[in-house]
Order: C-alpha cells, then structure tokens, then sequence
C-alpha cells in the first residue's frame, strides 16, 4: 500500500470511532426511555412547579411525616391533609402558613363552581 | 397565571417519573373535584396500565363526568379491558366485560365476536350479551347529537362494528350464534348489501334467524331498522311483512312514533301495499295508546291497504271509545270513504262532545247527501261552540246574503222570512252589507233593504239606520222604514214613527199607525232589546 491514507491503521481508527458514536447513542437513547420511579425527584419538580420556599418544603415534609405518607408528594392533592383541626394542638403556630400553603396548591376555579352547586 | 391544582396535573401528567402514577391515584380519593377529573384525565394521557387498572376498577360506581372524560380519550384504555377479557377467571372475565360496556369500548366488538362465536370459550355467553349491549350503547350513541370535543365519530365506529359484524353474519352456517345478528340488525342501515341480499333469499343461513330476530327483538335499532323499510323505496317484502306483523306495544308505539301526525309520500306508498295489520283489531292495545299514537294509528290504517272492513271497524272503535285526537283521526279519515255504514259512524260523530269531531262530520253532510243534512246544517247554527256554528256556515254557502239580496223580489212572503232568518244565522256579513244596501243612492234600492230587514229580523240590530230612513226624502223609502219599525223597541224608533204620523204621504201616515199599535200590542218598553242585539257599530263597506 502506497501512502498514509492507503495504510489499514485508517481503517480501524475509523470503525472505532463509528462504534464509539453508534454506543454512545444507544446509552443515552436507552438511559432516556428507561423508566424512572423517584418519589424524592417527583416532590422536587413539584416544588419548583409551585414556587415553594425552603420553609415550604420543610413544612411540607413536616407534615408528611405527621401523616405517616409514602411520599410527599401526596400532599399535592389530598387537601384534607392541611385541616389544623384534624393535625391537633401542636401544629396550632403553623396554621396560618397551612392554610396559606393550601389555599395555593388547591384554590381552583371547578371546585369553587362544585362548592356552589 | 395557572391555578394551584392545574400545576400539580401538569407536572403528573408530563413527568416520565413514574411515581406520578401513586400519586395520581391517590388524586382519584381527593376531596378537590378539579383534582380528581385531572387525576382520570392524566392517567389515561400517561398511558399508565397501573392507573387505568384502578379507573377500570372503579368503573361501576365512577361518576358520569369521570366517564365522559375516559370517553373523550378513547381508545386509551382499550388494552386494560382487553386484558380483562383474556382470562379464564370469571369475576375477572365479568369485569372486563362491564368495564367494556361502561366505557363503550367498541373496538373490543370483534374480539367479543371471536369469543362468542367459540363454543368452547368459558365465557361465550357473556360475551354474546356484552355485545348486544355494546351495540345499543353504539346506537344511542348514534341517535344522540355529537359532541365535537369528543375525539370519537360514532358513525366509524359504526362502519368498523358492522364490518365485523357481517362477517360474522356470514360465518352463522358455522357458529349458529343468534346474537351477531341482533348486534347486526341494531346498527346496520337499510340499505346495506349484506341485509338485502339475506332478506331476499330464504335459502341463506341466516335468513330464518334474521327474520325472527326482525319479529321478536325490542332492540331500539332493531326498531329503529324495521321502521326504515317504511320509508324505503324499495322495502324488502319480507322485512316490511316482518314489521308490520308484528303486535308487541313496544313496536307499535316506535311505528306509529314514526309515522306521526301524518304519513309521508314514502310511507304511505308502501303501506298501500300492506292487507293485514293484525294489532289494529287489539281493543285494548288501542285504547291504552296516547292521544298522538291514536291519531298516528287511524291515520297508518286509513292510507294502507287493509280490507275496508277492518278500516270501518278500527274507524267505529275510535269514534266509540277513542280519545280526542283519535276521534278526530277517524272522523277526519271517513272523509276518504263512501257507503251507509260511514254515513252512520258520521251521524254518530255529530253527537261527540269535542267541538273538532262535530264540526269535522258536519263539513261531510252535505258533500255526501246525507239526508236531513240541511235540517242539521240549520240545527248547528245555533250551536253552543263557534268551531261547530262556523262548519255549518261554511257548508250552507248558499244562504250568503249575496245570494239572498237578488232572489229577494221573487220569494214569496213567508220564504223570504224563513229564508232571510238562515241567512241572518249563516252569513255573518249579512247585516254589514245589508246596511251598505239601506245607504245605497237608489232609491229603490233603500226601500228593498228595508223590506229585508224587516225580513231577516234585523231591524232592531240597525235600528240607527232604519231611524235615519224614516226621514228619508222618498216616501216609498218611508214607508217600508214605517213598516221595518214596527219591530223596534226603542224610544228612538217610536219617536220617528210618531214623527211619520205627521207625513204628507198618506200611506207612510198608515204604516206609521200599523207598526205604533204593533209596538204597543206587544208590550215593548223602552230600551227592552232583550230578544236582539244592536249593530250600532256597522258601518256600511266602502
């Protein structure tokens, strides 16, 4: 073989790099599609979405762990969980900030209308 | 800026994590409506099996606006209850099978179709009734005005059902399954290729079935096809035989739903065809319909081609014990029919209560010759209901006083009374015209009208005018005013004629004094008007 571009060392640099690419792909195609199940990621997104502070979220976690909850997430739509009456005596200094926090994640313009009906 | 449950259903809905999916769940029991409607919504667009295996299990009991939304995405949760129904458990089986019905999961009918049609499947039976009951959900469906926001035409998925139903139509010799044929029957439109060609040739399979399935289903599409063929042009014979033998009050109402107030073109053409509609001989069948379907039934019988007996008969039981509109129906339907035994049920419709079903007779007096129709005619003039006085009047169309007013001067006396007074009675222009006559410029003319006046018994009704001809510059005009104001009974009246006593004619002088000793023969007093009433308010036609 005559030259550098005749020699067979090109040859395999460049299937290397094909397969290097080609696997790269495939990973990260793969790491996409793989179904993901974190609870902890899940109440993160939901903070951010709502705009929470760190008071908030302590709070949040506060209260579910009071409520024995799989998740905290689950305080995203169960508006019964924030009723202080139900939380008893100790949680009396965060009602306010309960209900506030209540008011808005749940305040929707259906069930105002379904109240009504 | 987006509301606080809004957010939380858009993060669950559009998160690969698949915790949302608990979550979600959980949303179902939420106390916020908005969270819970999300939650079904959010399931079904996350395609999440864990999800839609919860909202199938609460598929019974899920609120009517729950199912509109697994409505609107259909099709999502299609593969969950086709899980269902590939079991060999029963309750499971049974699930799927009302989850199927509940969320109208249409495209599951083939599958069904395969299961039924298996003899040796554990569920066949269920799935033959799962079917039945797709397909009328199907119809209702079809009957019922679309939503546009629903993603589902109900018309594909018609045409996909009934595909799948023909070929299982065509596959009978081989299953002998009754049921693809009803669900066939309940969706499939009259002028499939498939129906016509079964219901015109007997030695096909499925014609027997098809037929007695025709004869005995309560299916609403079923019904709903059997009355088609009413309107087709060209109905299969024993289709349209099928229909029309049947005598079940759920069939009869649909028909005569149908039919309505009054058949259409296409209807009426091919109930010609009919001899025999063996229900209208069912008394009591008759006498619990509604007023409409009564009409509906004289009116489907009067344009078919039943014997003329049965016609009499059903036309007599109606006009007996029929309700109002019924009556009427069968009074109006006499119209179309010629004979003595009509012109009794005619004389029997003159005596009914309903003001409708006397005047609609009496119109038929005169046309047919019945005798002692003019005497009725005259009878109803003085009829209590205005409906009937008009019908007798339109019917005594000679007696106008146009008619009258020439033949006046060659009637003798007592015709002119007799005459002038039915006039009076049936024309109700009479006295307008009579007084256009009384203030005509000829004087003849005058004198005539109130020689009719007087005739017709309408002097104390223009007695105004009959007053202001007593001073009339004709004296032949006075003294017929003279004469007319005898039958006055007013001080007015008297006051003219005590006037004419003084008149240079001697004879308005002499009727003057006859019609003053009449007045005071019969007792009149002053402003007395009790036998007549006053047409101050005529006012003579331009």
């Amino acid at each position: 073989m005559n030259g550098v571009f005749g020699s067979w060392y090109w040859y395999v640099a460049a299937a290397v790099v094909f397969l290097a690419v080609w696997g790269a792909t495939r990973f990260l195609r793969a790491r996409a599609e793989r179904p993901i199940d974190k609870p902890k990621h899940l109440f993160r997104d939901l903070c951010w979405a709502h705009d929470l502070t760190r008071r908030e979220v302590s709070l949040l976690k506060s209260l579910a762990k009071h409520w024995q909850l799989a998740t905290p997430s689950l305080l995203f739509v169960q508006p019964t969980h924030f009723d202080s009456a139900k939380l008893g005596a100790g949680w009396e200094p965060y009602a306010g900030r309960l209900a506030d926090l209540r008011d808005r994640l749940f305040l929707s313009g259906l069930d105002e209308a379904a109240t009504r009906a | 800026m987006p509301d606080g449950p809004t957010i939380t259903l858009r993060i669950l809905t559009e998160t690969p994590n698949e915790a949302a999916t608990a979550v979600l769940i959980a949303a179902l029991d939420s106390s916020s409506v908005a969270l819970q409607l999300g939650a079904v919504r959010a399931l079904l667009q996350r395609r999440s099996f864990e999800g839609m295996r919860e909202l199938v299990r609460r598929a019974d009991s899920m609120p009517e606006a729950w199912r509109q939304t697994v409505h609107e995405l259909h099709g999502r949760i299609t593969p969950v209850v086709r899980e269902l129904l590939d079991t060999d458990e029963a309750g499971r089986f049974e699930r799927g099978c009302r989850a199927a019905i509940a969320f109208r999961e249409y495209e599951l009918m083939p599958v069904l179709i395969a299961m039924l049609e298996d003899d040796r499947h554990p569920f066949f039976q269920e799935a033959a009734a799962t079917l039945i009951a797709l397909a009328d959900e199907l119809y209702h469906d079809l009957a019922t005005t679309r939503d546009e926001r629903r993603r589902r035409d109900p018309q594909t998925a018609r045409n996909h059902a009934v595909a799948a139903l023909e070929q299982s139509v065509r596959r009978f010799a081989a299953h002998r399954r009754r049921e693809p044929i009803e669900a066939f029957l309940q969706l499939v439109p009259r002028d499939n290729a498939l129906l016509s060609r079964i219901l015109s040739d007997p030695r096909e399979p499925s014609f027997v079935p098809m037929l007695e399935m025709l004869q005995s289903s309560v299916q609403p599409g079923v019904l709903r096809l059997l009355s088609s063929f009413l309107d087709d042009g060209r109905p299969p014979t024993t289709g349209l035989a099928g229909a029309l033998r049947r005598t079940d009050r759920r069939w009869v109402e649909h028909l005569l739903k149908r039919i309505g107030t009054e058949p259409s073109p296409a209807i009426r053409a091919n109930l010609k065809h009919v001899t025999v509609i063996p229900w209208l001989v069912d008394v009591r069948l008759l006498d619990e319909l509604d007023d409409a379907q009564q009409r509906s039934a004289v009116r489907m019988a009067a344009v078919s081609g039943i014997k003329r007996d049965a016609l009499t008969a059903l036309l007599e039981t109606m006009l007996r014990v029929g309700k109002p509109e019924g009556r009427r129906a069968a009074v109006l339907s006499l119209a179309e029919l010629k004979g003595p035994e009509i012109d009794v049920l005619l004389l029997r419709a003159l005596r009914d209560d309903d003001p409708t079903v006397h005047s609609v007779a009496l119109r038929q007096l005169r046309p047919r010759g019945v005798p002692g129709a003019l005497t009725t005619l005259i009878q109803a003039l003085d009829h209590s209901s205005a409906e009937v006085r008009e019908a007798a009047r339109s019917n005594l169309e000679e007696f106008t006083f146009r008619r009258y007013l020439p033949a006046f001067d060659l009637l003798e006396e007592s015709v002119r009374r007799t005459t002038g007074t039915l006039v009076r009675k049936a024309d109700p222009a009479a006295p307008a015209r009579l007084l256009e006559e009384m203030q005509s410029a000829h004087g003849k003319r005058r004198m005539r009208a109130l020689e009719i006046a007087a005739a017709m018994e309408l002097v104390v009704a223009l007695e105004n005018a009959v007053v202001e001809a007593a001073g009339d510059g004709d004296h032949l005009v006075r003294v017929e005013a003279a004469r007319a104001l005898g039958q006055a009974r007013s001080a007015a009246a008297r006051d003219a004629l005590d006037r004419l006593r003084d008149d240079v004619s001697f004879t308005v002088r002499e009727a003057a004094e006859q019609s003053l000793r009449r007045i005071e023969q019969a007792g009149f007093v002053d402003g007395d008007l009790a036998a007549g009433s006053r047409f101050d308010d005529v006012e003579a036609r331009p």
